[in-house]
């Protein structure tokens, strides 16, 4: 696809939409802000901005960047909501979740808690690159940041992860 | 070599894109750091985290997709509908709303910075020349002035 308008919106709606609603809520687990509407507000700002969508970058990682400004915009004005990581597991559950086993949803949901305790900065790299697949020049992309400190940083966040599992009492062996 | 390089190297690592022979030089140089090579090891056993968010099939969302739809549609209508008062309120006002405050702020400190007039300058000279009189005759009138008040 060149560069979109305004009339190819329902094809890139139709195409992003699930992808950017598993990696944004993977960002924005243990949080109150609701994917949803995140979301919402992003189709929406994005199709009033459409001309400026430069076409160099891929769609997807135009529409990431506008929905992560969006969270970090709603994490500025939910200040005093600081102790995500007091939340029970049970609240890391999605509404499309098939758990083959309860071993198994125990797991998942201890990870997905962990990665919820990593700082926004980390989370954001591990969310994009481990969960969502992109490459580290798309992720730069989004972020703005330079790919040696991108994988410095995936460095950091894979220590702490690991250091947050081992202190759940999660077996990583 | 420099412990941020080897942070790199292991991150590689992790990411699976260093051949055998690469991944055996780094476990060699990561003898020297103790605690990177502690790291290495730690990072190297994670689970792999990307089944902890399944891939959703699409169906889930049809109604969501639908509403978003539904809202950029009238959108479309009110844009389409009121051309002047979309331009004027969502496009016009946004691009020239900070130009012309910023202009405000500009002219406000420009006339607050200017000298004053030669009026005010007149009369702060009458004034001055009342209470401190350069030549004598102007404080006799002055004096002359007071008596007359006084005395009555």
């Amino acid at each position: 696809m060149g560069k979109p308008g305004k009339n190819d919106f329902d094809t890139i709606i139709e195409e992003n939409y699930p992808r950017l609603h598993r990696s944004v809520s993977a960002y924005l687990a243990g949080s109150s802000v609701e994917p949803d509407d995140i979301l919402q507000e992003t189709f929406l700002k994005a199709w009033k901005n459409i001309s400026g969508f430069q076409g160099g970058s891929g769609i997807y990682t135009w529409l990431y960047s506008i929905a992560r400004n969006l969270c970090i915009d709603e994490f500025r004005k939910r200040k005093h909501e600081k102790n995500i990581s007091n939340k029970p597991v049970e609240e890391f559950e999605l509404a499309w979740d098939q758990f083959s086993g309860e071993d198994n949803r125990e797991e998942i949901l201890l990870l997905r808690k962990a990665i919820s305790q990593l700082p926004e900065l980390l989370r954001t790299i591990v969310v994009l690159k481990s969960i969502d697949g992109l490459t580290y020049p798309e992720i730069e992309e989004i972020t703005g940041v330079n790919q040696q400190t991108l994988k410095n940083r995936m460095f950091r966040a894979r220590k702490e992860l690991a250091d947050i599992l081992k202190n759940m009492g999660v077996d990583q062996s | 070599m420099k412990r941020t390089e080897l942070e790199i190297r292991i991150t590689d690592a992790s990411d699976g894109i260093l051949a055998p022979e690469e991944l055996r030089q780094l476990e060699a140089d990561l003898q020297a750091f103790p605690d990177l090579m502690a790291d290495y090891h730690a990072i190297m056993k994670l689970p792999d985290i990307e089944p902890v968010y399944p891939k959703p099939n699409n169906a889930v969302f049809a109604a969501r997709i639908a509403e978003i739809r539904n809202q950029i549609s009238e959108n479309e209508e009110l844009s389409t509908n009121s051309p002047v008062f979309y331009e004027l309120s969502l496009v016009w006002f946004k691009r020239y709303a900070l130009a012309a405050s910023l202009m405000v702020v500009a002219l406000t400190s420009v006339f607050s910075l200017l000298q004053p007039g030669p009026e005010y300058l007149d009369s702060t000279v009458m004034m001055d020349e009342l209470f401190y009189p350069a030549e004598e005759s102007a404080a006799d009138v002055y004096v002359t002035y007071l008596d007359e008040f006084t005395l009555d």
